[in-house]
């Protein structure tokens, strides 16, 4: 029998990795860091769009709230410069405390909405902000799975692999 | 738990030690005596910067300059504090050295957050991503187009109006955002690349372009005001003993005092110049390579502004200055996962952030000595056992992957040969030193040059090829000349 995927251990330990999907960056609004919204096609069998839209939306407005150049951030530099920057040696900036809510959030929606679906996101940061990075597993269990159908050349290794084991 | 890529044979094994930093998979551990020792990200870091303080100082490679201008600084004020400020806060106010005081501790702070931050590196791309986006350039391309030389690699995005083309960067296999910039003597993709300053020993990009203004802001008035306060010295003296007697009343400084007042005076003029070219930079939101570039100067068009300008000057330099600080990409100090790409590989998140807090503080002697303790440790254990960079499904066990195959291609790893590097700083130097009006062409000389390396390269190799040239020196990490040397031996070796 073939378990659902339910938990981000399980995935792990039951499923290979068959591909990876890459969420660019929207360079639109300058270089702000958003990400495009366009669905990727290989993940139209995997997870409903408009989740996936939500799910991008949402990190778009993190990114966003830390980006902000309003009051705050301006009492943050100008403190900052009055004390010539040593005041980072203790302090963490506004930046910092967004990107944990969106480590916090990231880890949250894989635990909910993509693990379940065999789907894993990774956090931009370790990226170097330039991609989403989901990773489509299929389970060991299943035959045919539907990620093999968008495997292309760099990762029609990764069938091959999978079928290697 | 961590969210990152898996790879799929070795889990069964490894899901486990996910969360934790060890580095001994199953493989190794016959191998090893003892536990091995994790190796940290900055160890393996592709680009030419060297690293102290166990990954929290990074200055680039050429380093030379950096302590000339330490140097100056110190000796300039060390001589003031001396001489001058005793009989100045006798006779006018002991306000003088205070202030004097004040704006060298902000001089030194400023100087040294600049040279020993990230300025911006963007990190290269996992072996994943770059074949992800060959792919997608294949598409855009179509086969048919390859013809008898690959088709140019441009992307164009609309900001604000304005059409952007993003380049892509051979090196880093990535599209570089819109105002990065891939620095030539460094080896990276800077975010918003503003130039490679010598004389601080780093590039100036979105990071630390804000403490390099304040830097040169605060060391012109710092000069300014010991030009100013040194001539008023010698005035009161002349007025109490005559100019002759006023310099024979220190003779200590008199044979100092020509040389360093030419200086003074050289480095007053080019000091507020530069100020004043980077206040007007901030107020149009431009970046010095953007400015010398022409990219947005009416010249080029009536339809051409600068998209990223907010539209007022006071915007524009609340937003350099005092806005947000991103935090550093590049996670230097986080430790190398044993089953994901060395060029990338996602660490815990907390201790990212525990890492980028840590990454200001400053060094203390016991963590350099570990550190290099450390690295000397880690070279006596078998180099390629815990990066195993190719990560694909299609090699299970790392172990397959020759070793001895990058070191024939060590060279390709790197697009820019070294050598070139000493020149190229040397000169910038020495034209660095010319008056004012020069000054633009002296940051200018250094404007890297773009070059591409050949684009033949093997994407799988390249890892190994970096890991194993950082791997070589690390173990001359402290020690530039060695460094220098060891880096001319391993070039020669792989011909």
């Amino acid at each position: 029998h073939c378990p659902q995927v339910h938990s981000l251990q399980e995935l792990r330990r039951s499923a290979s990795l068959a591909t990876k999907v890459f969420v660019q960056r929207d360079y639109s609004d300058g270089t702000t860091c958003q990400f495009q919204t366009k669905f990727p096609p290989e993940l139209e069998s995997r997870i409903e769009r408009q989740l996936f839209e939500e799910t991008v939306k949402t990190l778009n407005g993190f990114y966003a709230e830390a980006e902000k150049i309003g009051g705050s951030s301006y009492l943050e530099g100008c403190l900052a410069c009055a004390t010539a920057y040593f005041i980072f040696l203790c302090m963490e900036t506004h930046y910092e405390k967004v990107l944990k809510k969106i480590s916090k959030y990231i880890q949250d929606q894989n635990e909910k909405i993509y693990a379940p679906r065999g789907l894993l996101l990774t956090d931009p940061l370790e990226r170097g902000m330039r991609v989403i990075e989901i990773s489509i597993y299929e389970d060991r269990c299943s035959s045919g799975s539907s990620s093999s159908g968008s495997s292309s050349s760099s990762s029609g290794g990764g069938g091959g692999g999978a079928g290697g084991r | 738990m961590t969210p990152g890529s898996g790879s799929g044979p070795m889990k069964d094994c490894e899901y486990s030690q996910i969360s934790t930093h060890s580095s001994s998979s199953p493989m190794e551990s016959p191998h090893k005596k003892k536990k091995s020792v994790p190796k940290r990200k900055w160890e393996v870091f592709p680009g030419r910067n060297k690293f102290f303080c166990n990954g929290r100082i990074m200055v680039a490679r050429q380093t030379g300059v950096f302590y000339l201008t330490l140097v100056l600084i110190l000796v300039t004020s060390g001589l003031f504090f001396a001489f001058d400020c005793p009989y100045l806060s006798e006779k006018i106010t002991p306000a003088i050295p205070a202030i004097g005081g004040i704006l060298f501790f902000f001089v030194m702070g400023t100087l040294l957050r600049t040279s020993f931050s990230d300025p911006g590196v963007l990190p290269r791309a996992t072996p994943d991503e770059a074949a992800d986006l060959e792919r997608q350039i294949d598409i855009a391309n179509g086969s048919s187009s390859g013809g008898y030389r690959p088709p140019p690699r441009t992307k164009e995005v609309i900001i604000n109006g304005q059409t952007v083309k993003l380049k892509y960067c051979f090196t880093c296999k990535i599209f570089r955002p819109p105002r990065a910039s891939h620095c030539s003597l460094c080896d990276n993709c800077v975010e918003r690349f503003d130039h490679h300053c010598p004389w601080v020993g780093n590039c100036v990009g979105k990071r630390n372009y804000r403490f390099f203004y304040m830097f040169i802001l605060s060391l012109s008035f710092l000069t300014v005001f010991i030009f100013a306060f040194v001539i008023t010295h010698v005035i009161l003296r002349s007025q109490q003993t005559g100019f002759l007697n006023a310099l024979k009343d220190s003779p200590a400084r008199y044979p100092f005092m020509e040389k360093y007042s030419v200086v003074c005076f050289f480095s007053v003029w080019s000091i507020v110049g530069l100020s004043g070219f980077h206040t007007y930079l901030i107020s149009s939101n431009q970046t010095t390579n953007e400015d010398i570039k022409g990219s947005w100067s009416n010249k080029r068009g009536k339809e051409n502004y600068n998209p990223y300008s907010y539209g007022n000057i006071f915007t524009n330099c609340c937003a350099a200055l005092c806005g947000p600080l991103s935090p550093s990409l590049i996670d230097r100090r986080g430790f190398i996962q044993p089953d994901t790409p060395q060029l990338a590989g996602p660490s815990n998140g907390i201790t990212m952030y525990g890492a980028t807090q840590s990454q200001s503080n400053m060094c203390d002697q016991d963590q350099c000595i570990q550190s290099t303790k450390f690295v000397l440790q880690a070279a006596a254990t078998p180099l390629l056992q815990s990066e195993p960079s190719i990560t694909s499904e299609e090699l299970p066990l790392p172990g397959k992957t020759s070793i001895s195959g990058p070191c024939a291609t060590l060279t390709l790893g790197q697009p820019t040969p070294p050598s070139s590097m000493p020149n190229l700083t040397s000169d910038s130097g020495l034209t660095d030193i010319i008056p004012l009006k020069e000054d633009h062409e002296g940051h200018q000389f250094l404007t890297p040059e773009e070059a591409p390396s050949p684009p033949g390269m093997l994407p799988s190799g390249s890892p190994i090829t970096h890991s194993h040239t950082m791997h070589v020196l690390s173990l001359a990490s402290q020690d530039s000349l060695h460094e220098d040397s060891v880096r001319g031996l391993v070039k020669l070796s792989s011909v």
